[in-house]
C-alpha cells in the first residue's frame, strides 16, 4: 500500500509560492500523545523537534548529555532521544520508534522527519508537480 | 477519514497566513488555539476541547526555509 499526502502551498514574501512536503502524524512521549504536522526532510540525518514540543510531550531530556548538532543555520545544542510516532490513513497505520534530536537553543521550527529509521521503513517519492508525497512501506508490513 | 486526516485537510485548505510564524491547534474544522509557545498552545487546546484530538501546526513564515 502507498500512503499519499498533499503538500501545503505557502505564499512567500517575494510573491512566489513554496510547496511544503508535510505529513500529519502522532508523537508519543511520556504523557498524552499529540498530533502534529511534520516536514519530511530528506537532507536531515535524523529527525528534530524544538524544545517546546519535547516539553509538551513530557519527554525526559533534561538529564541527557547535550551535544553539538550541525545544520545549515550553524551549531546548536541538542540532546538525542527516542520517540514513538504513528502515521497512516484509514486502516493503514504504522507505529514505530525513531531517534530524534531535541534542539535546545530556543529556535522554533516545525517537527522535521529526517532519514534515520523513517527512511528505512518507507520508499518516499516527492512529486512536487502533483503537490504530493508518497510513502510506500518497504516491508509491506505494519510496524 | 480519521479526525487527524480531517484536521490536516482543513489546514491544507485554509488560508493560515494571518498566523505565520505561530503555532495553531486545529480541531473539527476550527482553529481552537494559537500562539508562539507550542506547549501553551497544546495545553490551551486540550483545556478547550477536553481531549488531545487536535492537530498542532507551526504555520510557516513567508521567508524561505532552509534547514
Amino acid at each position: 500500500m502507498v500512503l499519499s499526502f498533499r503538500y501545503k502551498d505557502i505564499p512567500r514574501s517575494n510573491g512566489t509560492r513554496a510547496k511544503s512536503p508535510s505529513i500529519p502524524l502522532t508523537f508519543f512521549g511520556n504523557g498524552s500523545p499529540y498530533n502534529f504536522t511534520a516536514l519530511i526532510d530528506s537532507g536531515a540525518d535524523v529527525s528534530a523537534i524544538p524544545k517546546g514540543v519535547a516539553e509538551l510531550l513530557n519527554l525526559d531530556f533534561k538529564n541527557k548529555k547535550v551535544e553539538k548538532t550541525f545544520g545549515i543555520g550553524g551549531v546548536v545544542p541538542a540532546v538525542e532521544t527516542i520517540i514513538g510516532i504513528e502515521l497512516g490513513k484509514g486502516h493503514e497505520r504504522y507505529k514505530f520508534n525513531i531517534p530524534i534530536k531535541i534542539i535546545l537553543d530556543g529556535s522554533d521550527f516545525p517537527p522535521l522527519i529526517g532519514r534515520a529509521e523513517f527512511f528505512d521503513k518507507f520508499d518516499i517519492t516527492f512529486k512536487q508537480s502533483e503537490k504530493k508525497i508518497f510513502l510506500k512501506s518497504i516491508n509491506s508490513q505494519r510496524y | 477519514m480519521t479526525s487527524l486526516e480531517a484536521d490536516y485537510d482543513f489546514f491544507l485548505e485554509t488560508d493560515t497566513s494571518e498566523y505565520k510564524g505561530k503555532w495553531i491547534a486545529v480541531s473539527n474544522n476550527q482553529i481552537i488555539a494559537m500562539g508562539k509557545d507550542v506547549k501553551q498552545v497544546g495545553e490551551d487546546a486540550k483545556k478547550k476541547i477536553g481531549s488531545n484530538k487536535f492537530l498542532l501546526v507551526r504555520v510557516p513564515s513567508k521567508e524561505t526555509m532552509i534547514f
